[in-house]
């Protein structure tokens, strides 16, 4: 008994110090003072669609200086891309992880059905991403994991705009 | 009575009295009505069992005392998780089922325990059961605050801190007693006291600290705690 009193009193004393209120203060701001759903989405949906046209032009650059045998510029155009790549896949996942935290705030108020097991395997995918052998096949990967990102931002700001 | 816990008796009543002034001049009772209610009822008996010893000073009247604040202590997780969640009803119901599901435990293990057994062993497993089961309440409710990421009042803060970190220290005294008996009675009492008076110094501070700082708007804050 004074294992189970004395390890919740730990675990109080541990959930207490990770707390940080003001900030979870903000948080609640951005909730109650979110830009109308459809608005926010198109914002945000519009960034990801700009980098996801950069990455296509620059794979579909270094497909072509290939066919063109200029191999060395379509390598280095390839690494470029790829660390482009990388770049925009970590904003992804900071994306996700906000939008994960954003989500249990919503589903306070109204219900999410599945929504934080979507993002997981989102988040997965897009770490994923970087790992696989064929870099041709990662800019249609990327794309997709994309448009399911712009969709679950969607659901979760739709569910945002019903809490009121 | 010892001379020693007349005066932690005394400087415990003082720091009840000087909270529920503090909370009633910056009216702050409406953000824990149960809270103030239970600072009454401590400080009343407090002073029973000062004032008239050979009636309140015994094993039935303390038990009595114990299990009317474990009740009261309760009732204060209940209101500071409806007031806490006012915004969010799913949060609420989810918090309201764990505290029941934590409440429905607690009483299991307290009827399973030692009824027929003698009384310091009664005293020392019995009694930290509650303790036990009122501690894990309170986490409860403050993990169900994380996982919704919803903001504590500082108030509220203050209220479920010092419940927590007392309520350990006597469950911990509790089962020293059972274990040591008698020898280590005025041991138990004197650290009783001074974590006691720990605990409503630290109430007393929250009920007349000048309001913190917040960072919500006045929407987000009519939403959130349309009760303040």
């Amino acid at each position: 008994v004074i294992f189970v009193a004395l390890s919740g009193a730990l675990a109080f004393l541990l959930l207490l110090a990770w707390r940080d209120e003001l900030a979870l203060e903000r948080d609640w701001n951005a909730l109650i003072h979110a830009t109308p759903a459809q608005a926010a989405y198109e914002h945000v949906r519009k960034t990801l669609l700009l980098e996801q046209r950069a990455v296509d032009f620059t794979w579909g650059r270094a497909a072509e200086e290939e066919a063109a045998g200029r191999r060395e510029e379509a390598l280095r155009l390839l690494a470029v891309g790829y660390e482009y790549l990388s770049g925009v896949t970590g904003d992804r996942l900071r994306l996700l992880r906000r939008l994960r935290l954003y989500s249990r705030m919503v589903s306070g108020i109204a219900p999410l059905p599945r929504f934080r097991r979507r993002l997981f395997v989102l988040q997965h995918g897009f770490r994923a991403l970087l790992s696989i052998d064929q870099s041709d096949q990662q800019p249609g990967r990327f794309r997709v994991l994309t448009e399911d990102t712009c969709s679950a931002l969607r659901t979760l700001l739709e569910a945002t705009e019903r809490a009121g | 009575v010892s001379w020693d816990q007349v005066l932690s008796t005394n400087a415990n009543a003082i720091m009840l009295i000087a909270t529920l002034a503090g909370l009633v001049l910056r009216d702050r009772v409406r953000l824990c009505g149960t809270f103030a209610f239970y600072l009454v009822l401590a400080f009343t008996g407090n002073r029973l069992a000062l004032l008239w010893p050979e009636l309140f000073w015994n094993y039935d009247w303390w038990r009595a005392k114990e299990n009317a604040y474990s009740i009261v202590s309760m009732l204060i997780v209940v209101e500071i998780a409806i007031l806490t969640f006012a915004a969010a009803p799913r949060a609420r119901n989810v918090t309201l089922a764990l505290v029941a599901g934590v409440l429905f435990l607690t009483l299991v293990a307290i009827v399973d325990g030692p009824l027929q057994q003698e009384y310091w062993v009664r005293f020392g497993v019995m009694e930290p059961h509650g303790k036990a089961g009122s501690i894990w309440l309170f986490v409860v409710l403050l993990a169900a605050a994380n996982y919704f990421r919803v903001p504590l009042h500082p108030l509220h803060r203050s209220i479920v801190l010092g419940f927590v970190l007392y309520r350990s220290v006597w469950a911990w005294l509790l089962a020293v007693l059972a274990q040591e008996r008698m020898a280590a009675y005025p041991f138990v009492s004197a650290l009783d006291g001074a974590a006691y008076l720990s605990t409503t110094s630290l109430w007393c501070a929250a009920g007349w600290r000048p309001q913190a700082a917040t960072a919500l708007t006045p929407a987000a804050h009519a939403r959130l705690r349309p009760w303040e």
